[in-house]
């Protein structure tokens, strides 16, 4: 295995820049699920290539009720947009500080730091990937009908209750 | 990648794959009728907290001693109620209008689902610190010695091309160096190098430069113990080879870097082995020459890190003292060495029905492949020609022998470099520490230098040679400072023989891990030479 500067670079970057990934704060801990308030964390890709993300609201047959995050309000999407979803439903347990640790300490491997240096990265890397997407369903494994049971209102939007006045 | 690293990541991988992979957890349900909710929670051991979504959009969270009043169509228990903002409006023991309830909502507790990398975490920890205390208590099989040269800058230390002045040690001991590159055909007229510090140690490199010899298609020039440069025509086939273990000829037809070697002997590390060749006959009459693709086991690395390590806290003092006394400068660089000895070659005279020494092969380094030729010179006879290989038990790894007719000797032009890159930035600097032999580069641990050279216009093709010379500073480890014994220094400088016996059992406990941590990490790909015969 050759340990090529170029590779680590952007190994390095790309891990910054899932690392920089923020979660949602309205997500509960994993071990409070069932006690969360709010929506799950949608991400949608539009069939315009438009990309949303936000706390699901609420879902009927036709159309998905988002409250984008950054403060950015409520917008309604039609089913038929959707390119595709991810649903996050909890917060990921953050494994990114093992990356540049157990990488480090393969410095104490001497000459077999060129592989023990890589295959620590790359673990410990499918670590953290794999720890940031543990609590999300793709569209793949959930349906529309099972997404509706991740809105903040499962039983559809309340009469009365109007999307700008949401927090 | 290596055939030990290789087999045990991808093991690794495929088993974090596995524990990585987990199946589709899901874990909330939602229910629009009472009665169901009853019936599906009733045989639960542990009832789930449960979720109540009002029709205004309220939520009540109960806490798991929640009931359902049939009777009276009231969900009752203890909890508490937040607003469509999820702003808590209340709390404590509730009863609920179930006709006021769209949806009930359970989930389950989400159990082990960190558990696959927390393990793989674990195990790749325990690897590590296990990698880690291997080094610390055998650092002579992982950190390097002496500067390592590639022709692939990207290639790590199995691949080095040559390793220069491997017992400079000292400023003192400071000695030239050449080594084969065994260049494929050269394409263009620029060749490259890269000059890297592997090691815990300050390198202070005083030339480097090629040696360049024109040869055609079908020729090779060798190079003698002496550096005298034999142009050879092709190789006589090697018939049979065998040592102590019994035919190795398999290992030695070929450059593909699976070598004979053997672990040294439990008694005494100075006993001796002997290995017997046979090629096929010389019927043309011609001089002869034994070419030898070699390099030491990391014996004499071991002694080299245990002589600093016996100098404990005083190392310092006694490197000063060597600077100004040759003697202990002759007993360092001698003594030990002639007890081991080098590759000695004896041929076969049918004549006189005896071995007739021939010479001997000595380069120190555990690192690059040696490829030298001993000039033997004409051994007519219609059978075939037999050699005898006679060497330290544990300290040599031979990779090839063949045997080839020398055609003159030659003499190579030597080439300096043009350019010197150090982090892909030209260094001027570097050039003229390189190029004046008064200056010295130093190259500090984890320096790579590329050094460019130009090749004479107007032949097609040549045979390469790295000269370099200098010396190395061997950074002192903390580790070793606990192993100080001067008696042993002095027994290793001054009475080798009895050394080599008296170490064998801690040399035979260190060899066993050191050879398998080393030595399993061998190249696995078969690495034919560009000038396989």
């Amino acid at each position: 295995m050759k340990t090529k500067p170029a590779f680590l670079l952007l190994h390095a970057l790309f891990i910054l820049l899932l690392g920089s990934c923020q979660t949602a704060k309205y997500l509960p801990d994993s071990t409070e699920i069932g006690f969360g308030l709010y929506g799950g964390q949608v991400e949608l890709r539009k069939t315009d290539k438009q990309f949303l993300t936000g706390e699901l609201i609420a879902l009927d047959s036709t159309s998905l009720l988002i409250r984008q995050d950054a403060n950015k309000g409520c917008v309604q999407v039609p089913i038929a947009e959707v390119n595709n979803f991810t649903l996050r439903y909890a917060r990921p347990k953050k494994y990114w500080w093992s990356v540049p640790v157990y990488t480090l300490v393969t410095l104490s491997h001497g000459f077999f730091l060129v592989y023990s240096a890589p295959a620590n990265a790359i673990a410990t890397s499918t670590v953290a990937i794999t720890g940031e997407n543990a609590y999300q369903y793709s569209q793949k494994q959930l349906t529309y009908d099972q997404l509706r049971m991740f809105a903040r209102f499962p039983q559809g939007m309340p009469p009365g209750v109007k999307p700008e006045e949401l927090k | 990648m290596t055939k030990f690293l290789s087999s045990k990541l991808i093991l690794f991988l495929l088993g974090l794959s596995f524990i990585l992979a987990c199946k589709t957890q899901y874990f909330r349900n939602n229910y629009t009728d009472a009665n169901k909710l009853l019936h599906e929670t009733e045989q639960l051991k542990n009832k789930p907290f449960l979720k109540a979504h009002m029709k205004n959009g309220d939520l009540w969270i109960l806490y798991d001693a929640w009931t359902v009043d049939t009777v009276q169509n009231l969900l009752n228990g203890q909890g508490v109620q937040y607003n469509h903002n999820r702003t808590q409006i209340g709390s404590g023991q509730a009863s609920i209008p179930i006709q006021e309830v769209l949806i009930f909502e359970t989930n389950q507790q989400l159990k082990g689902k960190e558990n696959g990398r927390i393990a793989a975490l674990a195990i790749l920890g325990a690897l590590n610190v296990a990698g880690a205390i291997s080094c610390q208590s055998n650092p002579k099989a992982c950190f390097g010695s002496c500067p390592t040269f590639y022709q692939n800058e990207n290639d790590d230390f199995h691949f080095a091309d040559a390793e220069g002045f491997s017992n400079a040690i000292a400023p003192s001991l400071e000695y030239s160096d050449i080594d084969a590159l065994n260049n494929a055909p050269l394409k263009s007229k620029h060749f490259s190098l890269t000059m890297k510090n592997e090691a815990l140690e300050t390198h202070c490199v005083r030339e480097v430069q090629l040696l360049a010899c024109p040869r055609k298609p079908g020729e090779r020039i060798f190079q003698t113990p002496e550096n005298q440069f034999l142009r050879c025509g092709p190789a006589l086939p090697l018939l049979n080879a065998r040592g102590p273990e019994g035919d190795v000829s398999r290992l030695l037809r070929t450059q593909d870097r699976e070598e004979r070697f053997s672990l040294s002997d439990p008694e005494n590390l100075s006993n001796k082995e002997t290995i017997f060749l046979e090629f096929a006959p010389n019927t043309e009459a011609e001089a002869l020459g034994l070419t030898l693709d070699f390099r030491q086991t990391l014996m004499t690395t071991y002694f080299i890190y245990s002589a600093i390590a016996y100098m404990g806290d005083q190392v310092s003092d006694i490197f000063a003292r060597m600077e100004s006394s040759s003697d202990i400068r002759g007993k360092l660089n001698k003594g030990l060495k002639k007890e081991l000895g080098g590759v000695d070659i004896s041929v076969w005279d049918e004549n006189l029905k005896t071995w007739r020494p021939a010479g001997s092969y000595y380069e120190t380094g555990p690192i690059a492949i040696n490829r030298q030729m001993l000039h033997l010179g004409n051994i007519a006879g219609s059978g075939p020609v037999r050699l005898k290989i006679d060497m330290n038990k544990g300290l040599w790894r031979l990779d090839y022998a063949a045997l080839h007719p020398v055609h003159e000797v030659i003499e190579p032009i030597a080439l300096k470099p043009t350019q010197v890159r150090h982090k892909g930035q030209v260094s001027a600097t570097a050039l003229a520490e390189l190029n004046e032999p008064a200056q010295l580069l130093l190259s500090m641990p984890g320096d790579a230098w590329q050094l460019d050279f130009n090749l004479p216009a107007g032949t097609t093709d040549y045979e390469l040679f790295l000269y370099s010379k200098g010396y190395y500073i061997e950074w002192m480890r903390e580790e070793w400072l606990r192993d100080k014994n001067l008696l042993k220094l002095r027994q290793l400088l001054e009475n080798p023989k009895y050394y080599l016996k008296s170490e064998a059992p801690a040399y035979k406990a260190y060899e066993a891990s050191m050879e398998d941590i080393f030595w399993n990490s061998r190249i696995d790909t078969k690495n034919f030479s560009y000038h396989e015969n």
